[in-house]
């Protein structure tokens, strides 16, 4: 397993029932003219999740940083990878619309 | 010629508190550098210093004479074993030797009884046998330096012993600085002694040196 995919793991959990939400707001909402505005949710929620990890257990970040992975990065990447998560439940969702 | 780390120029103050101010240390890949001092005299504050993980308002670290890179992190030039934890609570022992690409074979050499505890997650081991792995974990890495902050912390006595020869074996292929408050462990490794003390950096040649500055009495 990639050290991206270790490190989002704790999140994915949060990370991925907040993406079903906004999938779920779009669904009742009814239009794909309200996925910019859901993925603004979506960044903002991510940044607090983010803040929230970093405050509370940034002594972890030490064992990533061993393996090659600066803080920037980390987080550069387990971002992207909760957007590129996102993005697949969207375009799912949109099948539905 | 082994490469060799310095740092030099460090200056790091808490507030009016001046912690590091005059310190000056040098490694040579094939060498065990130990640093000693005082609670709060500023070595752990050193090592994230060095690691770039705590900011401070000077700082001049060299590889062979040249900066370290702004991407040391990433080329894995120097690990760190860090006071407290370093493997997450939801990563299992397997899982982190895995990441850091060393064979549990390795662990089984030095510590055959932690054979069933490879599959255990870091909270479910003691904590003198999670400071073993841990440290084996940083030993073993890729890094060409390292820096171990209390590695005999919580170790049980004949643990330490295998920890020494672990550390001794390590340093053919990297240059190795530690900390301890087992100061004769420190002392029967190290090829190099620094004594850090009022945010200094003191070369220590003997033992009567470290009495004279008042670290032992």
């Amino acid at each position: 397993m990639h050290p991206i995919v270790v490190f989002y793991k704790p999140h994915a959990i949060i990370a991925n029932a907040f993406s079903l939400f906004t999938c779920y707001l779009l669904l009742s909402w009814g239009s794909v003219y309200f996925v910019l505005t859901l993925l603004w949710i979506k960044l903002f929620s991510s940044a607090l999740l983010g803040i929230v990890f970093h405050l509370s257990r940034r002594q972890q970040l030490y064992f990533y940083h061993n393996l090659g992975f600066s803080t920037a990065r980390l987080y550069t990447y387990a971002a992207s990878l909760d957007i590129v998560l996102w993005v697949g439940m969207i375009i799912v969702t949109v099948q539905f619309l | 010629m082994s490469d060799v780390l310095e740092f030099d120029g460090l200056e790091l103050s808490y507030g009016t508190t001046r912690i590091l101010q005059g310190v000056y240390v040098k490694c040579a890949v094939g060498e065990v550098v130990g640093i000693l001092g005082r609670n709060g005299s500023g070595k752990s504050s050193l090592f994230k210093v060095v690691f770039g993980i705590q900011q401070a308002s000077h700082r001049s670290i060299r590889v062979n004479d040249r900066p370290l890179p702004e991407d040391f992190i990433k080329r894995r030039i120097i690990g760190y074993l860090p006071q407290g934890n370093l493997v997450p609570p939801h990563v299992s022992i397997r899982k982190a030797l895995s990441l850091f690409r060393v064979d549990p074979g390795v662990v089984m050499n030095y510590f055959p009884e932690f054979e069933e505890q490879l599959d255990l997650k870091p909270d479910e081991l003691s904590g003198g046998t999670r400071r073993v792995i841990e440290l084996l974990l940083v030993l073993k890495s890729r890094a060409r330096f390292v820096m171990l902050d209390e590695p005999f912390s919580g170790v049980m006595p004949v643990h330490i012993e295998a920890i020494c020869n672990m550390i001794q074996d390590a340093k053919t292929e990297k240059g190795i600085i530690l900390t301890d408050h087992l100061y004769r462990n420190v002392l029967s490794l190290a090829d190099r002694l620094y004594l850090l003390a009022n945010g200094s950096t003191y070369e220590i040649k003997d033992h009567e040196e470290l009495i004279s500055r008042g670290y032992l009495s």
